[in-house]
């Protein structure tokens, strides 16, 4: 086990390839370095200019005051294994290598590549990259990224990517929105995952206080049984869940056997995640949408759900896509259903789904949302809450906010919202901003974050 | 008749590799399974087709007769598998049968013999297997066996050694396991049984012998009645 903290969480950066040009990958990761105030002393390292960004910049890494915690390397491919070289012979603790055009590219390039790890291996440098968009790690201003993100929610997600460029754009993504932003505290992509890889991430993560859930986007497992082992321990108090592409890809291998083509590395991987309590993430919508529940949402306690929705189409809807997802309906105590009784007609019998369209209707919107959904959140058997609202002009009140607010507080149970309307879903979903209530675009994003929820922390 | 064999896998693995071949034949890996308390059907393997109907008579019928080759490891692809057959005359028909099909089909391959068992079908059919993968180590897998395997891939896999609960997991895991409990009309088969074998191939896991040298132990199908379990074919393969 090795200590990556140079890597995430270093002390001091160097940037190899800083420019103060805006539109040079080398000038944005500079720029937004400064710009993100990291923590401690920043050296643009460049042959010609004297200052740069009001940083003063060094013609090489061994002209610099200290040896640094992590250099970024921003050159042209054919500088990248100079440039390394120059981080080991300087003393450089880690390195990370944005450029691409390596394994990714054609077989010269794999070439280049384990050349770079063999330097870095023998020298015990850590490296990240090549072919990354670099690095995220809010809690000490490091915005080591070439991509420019109008702003950063920092919080308790912790994400690892083997990737070139999704985590920026999807981060991008994310960031942009006007709420509902998911909390990322760091994104440490390595890229084409050289040397520093998802095992040694479980070992940082572990003992980093501010990280609260794991996303890792991954393509292999370079070392399973550990890697599992390590996950086992972590998962008890920070839930992972995955995202690993390639689960339609012919994997058979040649055998004599049956057991030998089933055995694809993507089979197994998938039965040892579920082995494990890792949820396994279908698509970059169910990653994300996991992560905002997991960090969102108090721990569920069983895996029994009451729904509640002012839509009969969509509370059966939910309840398809959460029983096909392993979850169960909860059965109501008498309790609850005397109080859903209480905004029905006489000839309406409430269940689960709680339907209570036409509670609005006999007691007005205020009234039947608040019995209806106190009724349920206060049930025992309900583990978790999902409610799919619908929000035109008759079933809006302007205590809606108010009223989800105290129930998740009161109750403390993960809850799902799903909200259709106009305008009035936006004022709804403005109500509820930092009220730790994750709200979905559908039921079926809705029903998968609770159920992924659920294999990640059961 | 064929001399039967040890179900000791470290002699089982010697005669394998002083033959320079890596996979062992049907009566080694029945042989092997029995001394595991793994259930396999009563049988008898002989040399010649004239032997026969003596292991008939004294089995009983109906019988399954199948062609004995270590280099065959699917063998009803070229029809050397027949059943029912319900007499002792029948059974020594069957081994030409079997002998002429080999030969025109796979005329590369030497015929050891014939495997002459009781015939105990039932339905479904099960495959459970112990792989050493090279990037994972040992596995286990389980699902929908028989001739189908691999075109409904109702099958799943653990890392081993696996826990009860990890075998209750897995037991449940595709559409098609429920068919473990639910037997419509017929009583249910005997899951201990099932988890029983599980946890046998689990335990082999762990043993040092089997992971140097075995690359896969594949039982393909495994039949589950009330009465219990039989492995009606298995499959051993070293490293190579």
């Amino acid at each position: 086990m090795r200590d990556i903290t140079p890597l995430v969480a270093p002390r001091s950066i160097a940037v190899i390839g800083a420019s103060a040009n805006p539109t040079k990958s080398g000038g944005v990761l500079f720029d937004n370095l400064v710009k993100g105030n990291f923590r401690g002393p920043l050296y643009p390292i460049n042959r010609t200019a004297t200052q740069i960004m009001g940083k003063s910049a060094y013609p090489t890494l061994a002209d610099l005051p200290e040896k640094v915690d992590l250099v970024y390397i921003v050159l042209p491919q054919q500088h990248v294994k100079e440039a390394v070289k120059q981080c080991v012979a300087a003393g450089a603790r880690a390195a990370c290598i944005i450029t691409a055009g390596f394994s990714e590219a054609s077989q010269k390039g794999r070439g280049a590549e384990e050349r770079l790890c063999e330097i870095a291996r023998a020298s015990g440098l850590l490296l990240a990259g090549p072919n990354t968009i670099g690095m995220v790690n809010a809690e000490v201003g490091m915005m080591g990224s070439f991509v420019n993100f109008p702003r950063w929610e920092s919080g308790g997600v912790s994400f690892f990517t083997q990737t070139g460029i999704f985590t920026g754009a999807v981060m991008l993504h994310v960031m942009s929105g006007a709420s509902q932003r998911l909390p990322v505290g760091k994104s440490i992509d390595v890229g084409n995952k050289v040397d520093v890889d998802e095992l040694d991430f479980l070992h940082f993560v572990a003992d980093d206080p501010a990280t609260k859930v794991i996303g890792l986007y991954i393509e292999s497992i370079r070392n399973p049984r550990a890697f599992f082992e390590q996950a086992r321990e972590v998962r008890k108090s920070k839930p992972i869940v995955v995202l690993k592409p390639g689960r339609t890809k012919d994997g058979a291998k040649a055998s004599a056997s049956h057991t030998g083509s089933l055995a694809s590395d993507d089979d197994i991987l998938d039965g040892a995640l579920r082995q494990y309590g890792i949820a396994r993430a279908e698509d970059e919508d169910d990653f994300l949408n996991a992560l905002r529940a997991l960090v969102m949402l108090p721990r569920p306690r069983g895996r029994r759900v009451g729904i509640a929705t002012t839509s009969g189409a969509l509370g059966v809807i939910a309840t398809d896509l959460l029983v096909e997802s392993g979850l169960e309906l909860a059965a109501f105590e008498p309790a609850t259903l005397a109080a859903m009784r209480g905004v029905l007609p006489d000839w309406l019998e409430p269940a689960n789904p709680f339907d209570f369209w036409i509670g609005i209707d006999i007691k007005g919107p205020r009234e039947a949302h608040e019995v209806g959904l106190t009724a349920l959140f206060a049930d025992p058997n309900v583990d978790l809450v999902l409610c799919t609202l619908l929000a035109p002009g008759n079933a809006d009140f302007p205590e809606f906010g108010d009223l989800v607010r105290r129930l998740r507080r009161t109750y403390d149970k993960p809850v799902a919202l799903v909200i259709y309307g106009g305008e009035a879903e936006q004022r709804w979903t403005a109500a509820l901003e930092g009220a730790g209530v994750p709200i979905f675009k559908t039921t079926r994003a809705g029903a998968r974050a609770l159920s992924l929820m659920v294999e990640a922390t059961m | 008749m064929l001399m039967q064999a040890s179900g000791d896998i470290a002699i089982l693995i010697a005669a394998a590799r002083a033959q320079r071949r890596n996979v062992l034949s049907e009566p080694e890996a029945k042989a092997f399974l029995r001394a595991q308390d793994i259930p396999v059907p009563p049988g008898c393997a002989v040399s010649h087709a004239e032997e026969a109907p003596a292991v008939v008579r004294e089995l009983g019928t109906p019988v399954v007769v199948k062609a004995v080759a270590h280099q065959l490891t699917h063998k009803t692809d070229v029809g050397a598998v027949m059943f029912p057959v319900e007499s002792p005359a029948a059974a020594e028909a069957a081994c030409r049968t079997i002998a002429a099909r080999v030969a025109t089909h796979r005329p590369d391959i030497a015929l050891d013999g014939f495997l002459i068992e009781a015939y105990r079908p039932a339905q479904p059919e099960w495959i459970v297997a112990l792989r050493n993968d090279p990037h994972f180590g040992p596995v286990i897998m389980f699902g929908l066996g028989g001739i189908y395997v691999e075109t409904l891939r109702q099958v799943s896999f653990r890392l081993a050694p696996l826990c009860d609960r990890d075998i209750e997991a897995l037991l449940g895991e595709r559409p098609a396991m429920q068919l473990l409990s639910s037997a419509r009309g017929r009583a249910p088969p005997d899951r201990r049984a099932v988890v029983d074998v599980l946890r046998r191939l689990s335990d082999l896991s762990q043993q040092p012998l089997i992971v140097r040298d075995i690359s896969e132990i594949e039982i393909n199908p495994l039949v589950a009645t009330e009465n219990g379990v039989l492995a009606l074919d298995a499959l051993i393969v070293l490293h190579s």
